[in-house]
């Protein structure tokens, strides 16, 4: 009886042995190769030095000289009336974050989303800080955006993706529309494009 | 508030199987010892068989559960079995990899289908049925020209799965003012004034313009489609933009007049390579109007942008 005790247990030593060789090879194992895409590579010049570093930006404290500390040096600088405009590289070609100052302190960023998990859906962004946006429209498509304006955020969306997120101090909504609204094409209404294959006859 | 939301997403971590390599040598490894315990099984089998009756079956459990080398067979049985189960079950599944990851499924882009005809003789339940889309204000024979424009983008399996997406119907309003041939889209909903008058117009130039705003519909319901196009075909082809617009688009204002130069370009690409795959001059937006560009065997001059658009939209 004994016997068969003892063979039991170097059974169930075994048994656990080999369970875990098998679960420690999966842990260490290298991650796969990446998925080889037939779009190629595109090599983005300067990357900034935190894809995200621009959510850690605060509007209307950050100055100048902190901003090219925290997210580095700009791709370009623009100049749109009385705003100073930092473009920043991201992930996608073609895309570029903007941070806009006024007189060296930051007014307002924009930063582009290209997926769903960084920062959820636009009902995960608003089950989060709340219905208390107001609806605004972009320019076309029917895309529009939801402003908080006393949190000082925003999320263009189609109703389900983000697909922007713009950052910003507390204001009113006037202020809002003559100033971050204008620049960024936000209006109240839709304002339709008159998109056509012929004149009138 | 953003670092805290990315780090609640980041929750979850790849565990990946080996290939089918190590799983074939391990299944292959398991037939081997299979091989081998049916052997030693048959062995056992005819002991016991030339004792017959119940209480000779328990004596052989019996035999199996004293003598070591039964508990031997019957530990590797049961890790082989572990092992078997382990590994085949993650092969068949998603290789326990990072779910955040894997894309959503969705048709290959490929050449067209059957093109859709409407049997049935009702227009309107055609156009909803194989199209999705419902047609406000619009007589019987404009339901009819509808259908048939949209035969030809609905005959591929991707542009049809894209331009449904999330459900809902594809819904274009007929409307009249003063100001000819001309449209605009919102979301779901595409807007085409004076239909009348763009029926006078050669029938390509009205699929041009229809199909053109059903690539804004796309963008609306596909935006990561349409931010793939930007990054990766938009403004690739020197030969065939101009101020950053396909040049087949006739209102390239420069963005100054609130028209985008990457969306109509989207847009534009979905009309242009469906209408001109065959070569030829590409120019539909042309008729009456100065401001469109003819980019000759569109194909041929516009690669990156017929190829971006045939592979992720057709």
């Amino acid at each position: 009886m004994s016997r068969k005790i003892v063979l039991l247990i170097i059974f169930l030593f075994f048994l656990v042995l080999i369970l875990l060789v098998l679960s420690l090879p999966a842990q260490k194992q290298p991650p796969p190769a990446p998925f080889v895409s037939p779009t190629p590579i595109q090599i983005i010049p300067n990357p900034r030095k935190e894809q995200s570093s621009i959510s850690t930006i605060i509007p209307g404290k950050t100055s100048d000289s902190d901003l090219q500390k925290i997210i580095g040096e700009p791709l370009s600088r623009t100049k749109d009336g009385s705003l100073t405009i930092f473009n920043y590289a991201t992930s996608q070609k073609n895309f570029t974050d903007t941070v806009s100052l006024k007189q060296d302190i930051v007014y307002y960023t924009v930063e582009n989303v290209f997926d769903d998990s960084t920062y959820g859906t636009t009902s995960d962004f608003v089950s989060k800080i709340g219905d208390s946006y107001t609806k605004l429209y972009d320019n076309a498509e029917g895309l529009y955006w939801y402003i908080y304006l006393n949190q000082g955020v925003g999320v263009e969306t189609n109703g389900s993706q983000v697909l922007k997120i713009v950052r910003f101090s507390p204001q009113d909504l006037s202020f809002f529309l003559s100033g971050i609204g204008a620049s960024l094409g936000i209006s109240q209404n839709q304002i339709p494009p008159n998109e056509g294959v012929s004149p009138a006859p | 508030m953003a670092e805290e939301q990315r780090e609640q997403k980041q929750g979850f971590f790849s565990k990946v199987i080996d290939g089918a390599n190590s799983g074939y040598n391990t299944y292959r490894n398991t037939r081997m010892a299979t091989k081998v315990g049916k052997r030693l099984g048959k062995q056992v089998g005819k002991k016991l068989a030339m004792q017959g009756g119940r209480a000779v079956a328990a004596e052989g459990a019996g035999l199996l559960f004293t003598n070591p080398v039964g508990w031997i067979i019957l530990g590797i049985g049961l890790v082989l079995v572990i092992v078997v189960i382990v590994l085949f079950g993650g092969i068949s599944g998603v290789k326990g990899g990072d779910l955040s990851n894997i894309p959503s499924p969705s048709p290959s882009a490929g050449p067209p289908g059957t093109t859709p005809t409407c049997t049935s003789g009702d227009i309107a339940a055609c156009l909803k049925n194989d199209f999705n889309i419902t047609v406000t204000n619009g007589t019987t024979a404009q339901m009819n020209d509808i259908y048939n424009i949209f035969a030809l983008p609905f005959s591929y399996p991707l542009y049809k799965q894209l331009i449904t997406n999330g459900g809902g119907y594809l819904n274009i309003n007929l409307l009249s003012d003063n100001n000819g041939c001309h449209g605009w889209t919102s979301g779901p909903s595409i807007n085409i004034y004076n239909y009348s008058y763009c029926q006078s117009l050669a029938f390509k130039n009205r699929q041009y313009l229809l199909i053109h705003e059903s690539g804004h519909a796309i963008n609306w319901r596909n935006p990561r489609v349409q931010q793939s196009f930007v990054s990766n075909a938009w403004n690739n082809d020197s030969a065939c933009y101009q101020s950053e617009y396909l040049k087949t688009y006739p209102l390239r204002c420069g963005g100054s007049c609130g028209i985008s130069p990457t969306r109509e370009s989207f847009a534009e690409a979905i009309a242009d390579y469906v209408m001109c795959s065959g070569g030829g001059t590409c120019q539909y937006a042309g008729a009456g109007n100065a401001y469109s560009q003819p980019i000759y065997d569109f194909p041929s001059a516009c690669p990156v942008t017929n190829n971006w658009t045939g592979s992720n939209v057709y």
